[in-house]
């Protein structure tokens, strides 16, 4: 029996052995197998989340197939892991990759010709409403934790680097839909003072090759060009899908780039505060939450008791009604996002008009409109909510979802 | 719209689809097919947008229409392949598999699939030979090298198992196939942490799947400390149940005229374990499930 077959043997008795599969991975890169090699490097870096020795084996490994800049961007990660080797070969491409000067794009000459102003697409800007914390209700808790991590160190890095408190990277806010998500992203933005650029998935994908890849690496280099700004992308597990659960070469590649802009490999990326937002974060690519990266990670949950009783009060101003109990109702309505109590509320309109419309007589919105409502609608946040619920009981273990499963034991979910 | 335009639409309801964003590629598809309604691209493309949610009915229908209009659509016919296959028809999706393998006859994959659908009619000699010719064209093909697997797994050949399964690792470490034939062969061991590990691994790929939910709700219940006392019996199953009445009654015949009070009090606890293992494996399942 050969070592490899030995090795083999026991990883399939012995699947969580680490040492054993990064012995097998180097032996697959040994073997010129470097394909194989990666993804057994990339089981290594799930398996020792934090250690340097799987992201120096899938650079090498990436090296190996040609893929300097992911290579470059891996090895950069693994730099500032405990358990870092210098690699030579590495070294070398980095310094030369260091020697380009001012920002550059990746991905250029794709359809032919660099990209010069007239190239770069064009972004959606955000309306001239200044959104900020005060003007979102429910989320007085979020906006400080926020303030803390996200805002202050954007306009104060200063000091935070006087404590050597970590920044820069990106954020990431996730949660069940019609929760604020975007309209918190938008307030992050004027708080900070920075212009905002809103992504969606139609602004990057393009089927065409290569095509994708250069509107993402365009958008960045608008956002670097128009610093201080934040750079939104809605929506992010489309854009940078798992490349495990992908099953196309394009969706691959696609999130490489990203990975490559968000590293900024030769290029500045200071001044640029990338958010993104998603419903389905165990959808987006692991890469994408490891440090420098999408490292912070903000849970969105649905409105407290008290954020609901507050939206309901403001989204029946003016609206006649006759002793609603707004805070009985708020009570009633838990797990509900704003847009479900939109729809709650249009719900229970549309039955006080009928009846007006039938009696010919006009009455005031009543407890008897909230109660029938009620009845008929359910929190769309639930099916999110017990999605998360199987990843926090099984799969939560490595405090990813922390702020999920407070959320969930205070709804008794869990 | 021009033939690149079409070929653009198509890949990109592709990439969207690819992405979960079905609602997106079908309006895609809605705009394209207003003004191609006969474009048996379009239409095989929403059927496979329709079964990917699965609206079965929908996509079996949309389907036929296409291969009403392009009855050689290799696409059209591999997902008709599927709904026989989901529906049970095992026939007639035996004849469009082999169909397609007349089309195709060096595609790994027809023959993997071919072996799979053998495999759901319990022939498994079929279904390893079907599974051995597609390996001599793709040595990597995941759907082949799963089936032999599936295959040494009923036919309990465990040295042949550890070699196929061994494969499906190396050439898909990550795929959920290649998981879930891991889980069984680690439960098939006896190894029933190491399978909960791996469960624990599909449900953080895809929480939403309620199956593998379950799976893992059943393997934490049987990795439980108050399992432990009857690991001989999930690990050995009827013969070490056997076994231990067998050897308790013999101890217990052995002590009844030496030491009758001890030789009550070991029936008593062999009687005790017995109800055990009947009693609290699916207690616990329902309280696991519940919490």
């Amino acid at each position: 029996m050969t070592q490899r077959d030995e090795i083999e043997r026991r990883l399939l008795s012995q699947p969580f052995d680490a040492d054993t599969r990064m012995q097998y991975a180097r032996l697959l890169l040994e073997a010129n197998e470097a394909e194989t090699a990666l993804a057994q490097f990339d089981l290594v870096c799930q398996q020792q989340a934090g250690q340097a020795v799987g992201h120096l084996g899938a650079a090498r490994a990436l090296h190996g197939l040609g893929r300097h800049a992911e290579a470059l961007s891996r090895y950069a990660q693994a730099r500032a892991m405990p358990g870092f080797e210098i690699d030579e070969d590495l070294e070398r491409i980095e310094s030369q990759a260091r020697r380009r000067t001012g920002p550059q794009l990746s991905v250029i000459s794709g359809g032919g010709g660099d990209l010069g102003p007239s190239n770069v697409i064009s972004l959606q800007r955000a309306p001239e409403e200044r959104v900020r914390f005060a003007d979102i209700i429910g989320v007085d808790a979020l906006a400080q934790t926020i303030r803390l991590k996200i805002i202050e160190p954007f306009l104060n890095p200063g000091l935070f680097q006087r404590f050597r408190k970590q920044t820069g990277g990106g954020i990431l806010l996730y949660g069940p839909p019609g929760c604020g998500k975007t309209m918190i992203a938008r307030a992050v933005a004027n708080e900070c003072n920075a212009e905002f650029l809103s992504v969606g998935i139609a602004d990057v994908l393009n089927m065409w090759i290569g095509e994708s890849e250069r509107n993402l690496a365009a958008l960045f280099e608008k956002a670097r060009s128009r610093a201080p700004c934040v750079l939104f992308f809605d929506e992010i597990d489309a854009l940078a899908y798992a490349r495990s659960k992908a099953h196309s070469e394009h969706t691959r590649t696609v999130v490489n780039e990203f990975l490559a802009q968000l590293d900024g490999i030769g290029r500045d990326n200071r001044g640029v505060l990338v958010l993104a937002a998603t419903n389905m974060p165990w959808d987006v690519d692991p890469a994408m939450k490891r440090p420098g990266r999408f490292s912070r990670q903000i849970f969105v949950s649905p409105p407290d008791a008290d954020g609901r009783r507050k939206m309901l009060e403001i989204k029946l101003e003016g609206v006649p009604q006759d002793g609603l109990d707004l805070a009985a109702i708020a009570q009633r309505t838990h797990n509900f996002s704003g847009a479900d109590l939109d729809g709650l509320i249009e719900l229970a309109k549309e039955k006080a008009l009928r009846d007006a419309l039938v009696n010919g007589k006009e009455r005031p919105l009543g407890r008897g409109d909230f109660d029938a409502a009620l009845s008929e609608v359910r929190p769309s946040t639930l099916d999110w909510l017990r999605t998360a619920r199987n990843l926090v009981r099984y799969a939560g273990d490595d405090d990813s979802y922390r702020d999920v499963e407070a959320y969930l034991k205070k709804s008794k979910m869990l | 719209m021009s033939d690149a335009s079409l070929q653009a639409i198509l890949a990109e309801v592709r990439g969207l689809r690819e992405r979960r964003r079905t609602a997106q590629a079908r309006s895609r598809l809605q705009d394209a097919l207003r003004q191609f309604p006969n474009n048996a691209d379009l239409l095989v493309q929403s059927a496979w947008t329709d079964y990917a949610d699965d609206r079965n009915d929908a996509a079996l229908a949309t389907v036929r229409q296409a291969l009403a209009y392009a009855p050689d659509h290799e696409a059209g016919r591999q997902l008709l392949f599927e709904l026989q296959l989901d529906k049970g028809k095992l026939a007639d999706a035996e004849d469009i598999i082999v169909e397609l393998l007349r089309d195709h006859p060096s595609s790994a994959a027809y023959y993997g699939k071919y072996a799979g659908l053998m495999l759901r009619a319990a022939q498994l000699p079929r279904a390893r030979a079907l599974a051995e010719e597609g390996l001599k064209h793709d040595a990597d093909d995941g759907a082949c090298l799963a089936a032999q697997t599936l295959c040494d797994f009923i036919e309990q050949r465990p040295g042949v198992t550890s070699h196929s399964l061994q494969q499906l690792l190396v050439r898909h470490p990550q795929s959920q196939r290649s998981l879930l034939l891991l889980l069984m062969a680690l439960q098939d061991r006896g190894d029933d942490q190491g399978a909960f590990q791996i469960a624990r691994e599909l449900v953080r790929a895809d929480p939403g799947r309620e199956d593998f939910a379950q799976l893992a709700a059943q393997l934490q219940a049987a990795t439980h400390w108050s399992m432990r006392p009857l690991w001989p019996l999930r690990r050995w199953g009827w013969g070490a149940s056997m076994a231990i009445w067998l050897v308790g009654m013999a101890v217990m015949r052995a002590m009844a005229p030496v030491t009758p009070v001890v030789a009550v009090v070991f029936g008593g606890c062999i009687i005790t374990y017995a109800i055990y293992s009947w009693v609290w494996p699916p207690l616990l399942r329902r309280w696991m499930a519940r919490t």
